[in-house]
């Protein structure tokens, strides 16, 4: 009766974000000024009042707020996610297609960059490396795309390894993920070794490593054993934050390096007041942060007793 | 290990080809690189703005506009009219579309009628037309609902559309099948990849002016103006192109200097930037108020630091030097006492002693100073702004807006005091030419103008096709400009276009598409 109870309030809270998150995706938008009509063509273009108004009507914003609202949510309920203004496609299509650029870019990134960056912390961790923190602190300070700058300027425009931007011929598209996704990998790198070394410290504080140590038993045994399994409820936490915000791309690196991804995406939907493809970009993004945050709960109380009681 | 990590890069490099196979294709055939920021989204025309920026390449146009805004004969060999202008009647040449389908006067009629039924911008620029139909194979009949003595201008932008392709389209902004870009224009398209950042159109071998001087042109896409930069320094591209403007002047004197790099550089006919005053709030709606704020303008600081020096000083007159009816009038000076003492004379004095001018009656002034945030000189030329007007004692709030909101401030809502823009050299010729489409307030109307006297030359050179009574007109208009200052040129720039010159020749700058217009294909000479 209590777990069942307890798997309601659960429910209703995800319930709960994802109605705040929908609302506010539907909002956000409409708050900010611009007359996405007005911005489908050029800035020379002089649309007469009643040309405007049939536009309007056309993409349903002449509708009063609280039926564009009701219409958004029956459209998602019935997974459409609406026909972008300045795309004149469905939704779904032009984000799949972003999506999937940022997503070959970034899942991997992610991924190896999760990896190492816990290696990293475990090593530095066991082995004392303040030198090595000091590094990584300061790798962390510069901002990504000023990093991809920088990687651009030297591996681009001094030795010429990669195209400054747009693949020379479709068949070597691989050789203009290298920067970006270095750039990236770096970044997540540097972000795991930082937040994991401050998790696997404390861990390692704790009195049972100091048995461990006592009983003499091998240091990767105690590592992965007595370190790293107790910390990996916060990693997994830790991890699933990163993999929202790998479906977001990274605006900024994929402007550095002219990477159509979903963050030069978002950014061109705001320029263009694109509401349809504003709304879905955030609302896959909650939907995906929602999502790995409730199965990292769940991970991690499958792995750490201490969770489930 | 740093060997071995070398050695795992450059292998990486060499399998994914990196090391710039355009060069061997470059030899192969004449191919023309461009790099553009222009945000190419996909490949109709009508929709995507930017792509529809190149639709000259694919799509002739009866006419087209030359040195000076002047309209030159295109697909339309020749044209008179009747009825005053309100009927137009274009003789066609021989010219066939890229499928091999002859173009014919119903393809021109299909166009023009199709145009201003389903594409809203059209309906604008069409708006006067009552229909078009074809006499025969080669004329075509437009007849308008009223005189209109700019209707060329307006077919300068009407890309002529095969029948066959478009007729069955009812929904033209969601076309997006490669047939779209068919036309009769010097290239054919070939392919875009939005993944790649490429869009490639291939010369058009049937073209009635001749096969094109180069066998591909290659537009190479980047979200930042660096990276672009830093591809033409070395070489990726051979040029750059953004609609209606040059790079920025202030990064011209990094580039000056590099190797094999060359610079076109031409007067602009559109003005780079203007203050345009909101005529129809208080106290912008006074002359001498606005004529006190020209007076505290440092024109040629504006010249010299936002234009780099690519710019000069402008006359009053607003109309920049090169069109065809320019007419010289007072240049703009500045003068911080007669900018305090027409201040002084109209009542606005610091009634409170804190330092800035008050209403006069005595309530707290500011003005509010919109510009383009996606314009950087505008954003320079704010700060510069408000520092000149703040030392005559006006409090200046900066008001920076994206294009969309810039769009909604300035187009629909006129809730602006005075705001930064340009104008480019087709939006100078829109509405009744000269300018007269910014300033109308029943038109796009930045300077929201509603002043009898401007308005009555406006709609006389609406109507008139006489040249000679249009040049009384358009000089009377730049003295009007002159005269009530509804808005202030800042300065008239030059555009500076560059080039690499080791691989690239014979590059002509239209004035109104820039390098990538028709005089540039017949004269290239790619290396």
């Amino acid at each position: 009766m209590v777990q069942n109870f307890d798997k309601i309030i659960l429910f209703l809270k995800y319930f709960l974000t994802i109605s705040v998150v929908v609302t506010l995706n539907f909002a956000i938008p409409r708050v900010m000024p611009g007359d996405p009509i007005l911005n489908l063509f050029g800035e020379e273009a002089y649309l007469y009042e009643g040309i405007l108004m049939e536009l309007k009507r056309e993409f349903g914003l002449d509708k009063p707020l609280h039926e564009q609202y009701l219409l958004y949510l029956l459209n998602l309920f019935s997974c459409n996610l609406g026909f972008s203004f300045s795309f004149q496609r469905p939704v779904s299509e032009v984000v799949a297609e972003y999506m999937l650029r940022t997503l070959i870019l970034t899942i991997p990134s992610t991924i190896l960059g999760i990896i190492l960056g816990i290696y990293l912390a475990l090593l530095i961790v066991w082995k004392g490396g303040e030198r090595a923190m000091v590094i990584m602190i300061l790798i962390y300070s510069i901002p990504a795309y000023w990093l991809g700058m920088v990687f651009l300027y030297i591996f681009s425009f001094k030795f010429g390894l990669f195209p400054l931007g747009g693949a020379v011929n479709s068949v070597i598209y691989i050789n203009r993920l290298i920067l970006p996704f270095l750039t990236i990998v770096i970044h997540i790198i540097v972000l795991n070794a930082i937040m994991g070394r401050a998790i696997l410290a404390g861990t390692l504080r704790d009195s049972f490593v100091l048995t461990a140590i006592s009983k003499g038993l091998k240091n990767s045994l105690i590592l992965r054993r007595h370190v790293l399994k107790p910390s990996l409820a916060p990693i997994i936490a830790l991890a699933s934050i990163e993999f929202g915000f790998a479906f977001s791309g990274s605006t900024l690196v994929e402007i550095v390096f002219s990477y159509p991804g979903i963050g030069m995406l978002t950014w061109e939907a705001i320029k263009t007041r694109d509401y349809p493809i504003l709304q879905a970009i955030f609302f896959i993004i909650a939907l995906v942060v929602i999502i790995a945050n409730a199965i990292a709960d769940l991970i991690s109380r499958a792995i750490d007793p201490r969770l489930r009681s | 290990m740093k060997k071995s990590i070398l050695i795992s890069i450059t292998v990486v490099c060499l399998l994914a080809g990196c090391i710039s196979p355009e060069n061997e294709s470059k030899k192969l055939e004449r191919m023309f690189t461009i790099g553009t920021t222009m945000p190419i989204k996909s490949i109709n025309i009508f929709s995507d703005y930017y792509f529809g920026i190149l639709r000259d390449l694919m799509m002739d146009r009866l006419v087209s506009i030359g040195e000076g805004g002047t309209i030159h004969p295109e697909l339309a060999e020749s044209w008179e009219t009747k009825e005053n202008g309100k009927t137009w009647i274009f003789k066609l040449r021989r010219a066939s579309f890229h499928d091999g389908k002859t173009l014919t006067a119903e393809d021109v009629a299909f166009t023009i009628n199709y145009l201003r039924e389903k594409v809203p911008e059209y309906r604008s620029h069409l708006a006067l037309v009552e229909k078009a139909e074809a006499v025969d194979e080669r004329t075509v009949k437009i007849v308008l609902s009223k005189p209109w003595s700019n209707f060329l201008w307006n077919l300068a932008v009407v890309n002529i559309l095969p029948k066959h392709v478009w007729e069955n389209v009812e929904k033209p902004l969601e076309f997006v099948d490669t047939k779209a870009t068919i036309g009769n224009g010097p290239f054919v398209f070939e392919s875009f990849d939005k993944s790649s950042g490429l869009l490639v159109f291939r010369a058009n071998e049937n073209y009635w002016k001749g096969k094109p001087k180069v066998d591909k042109i290659v537009f190479r896409i980047f979200t930042n103006d660096q990276a672009m930069l830093m591809a033409l320094i070395k070489g990726e591209v051979d040029t750059i192109y953004f609609y209606a403007r040059g790079i920025d002047p202030a990064i011209v004197s990094g580039l000056l200097g590099k190797e094999n790099l060359s610079f076109i550089v031409v007067d602009n006919l559109g003005v780079d930037n203007a203050l345009w005053f909101n005529c129809q709030r208080y106290p912008f709606d006074v002359k001498d108020f606005r004529i006190a704020i020209s007076y505290a303008l440092s024109y040629e600081e504006y010249a010299k630091y936002i234009a780099a020096g690519y710019a000069e000083v402008p006359n009053a007159g607003f109309v920049p030097k090169g069109w065809k009816f320019y007419k010289e009038t007072r240049k703009l000076e500045k003068n911080l006492s007669v900018t305090n003492e027409i201040l002084e004379k109209l009542g606005f004095r610091d009634c409170n002693g804190d330092g800035w001018r008050d209403y006069p009656d005595c309530t707290a002034f500011e003005m509010k100073l919109a510009y383009r945030t996606d314009i950087v000189e505008s954003s320079r030329l704010a700060e510069f702004i408000k520092r000149d007007l703040e030392n005559v004692g006006l409090k200046v709030r900066l008001q920076p807006l994206d294009n969309p909101s810039f769009r909604q401030v300035l187009d629909r809502d006129k809730t602006h005091d005075l705001a930064i823009s340009r104008t480019t050299m087709w939006g100078m010729g829109m509405w009744a030419g000269y300018a007269t489409g910014y300033f109308d307030a029943r038109n796009i109307g930045w300077a929201n103008v509603a002043d009898q006297r401007l308005l009555e030359i406006i709609d006389a050179l609406l109507n008139e096709t006489v040249e000679e009574k249009r040049r009384e007109l358009i000089y009377k208009l730049q003295d009007i400009y002159a005269e009530e200052l509804y808005a202030i040129p800042l300065y008239w720039g030059k555009i500076v276009q560059p080039y690499r010159s080791d691989k690239v020749s014979g590059l002509v700058y239209n004035p109104m598409m820039g390098i990538i217009g028709d005089e540039t294909w017949f004269k290239i000479l790619i290396k």
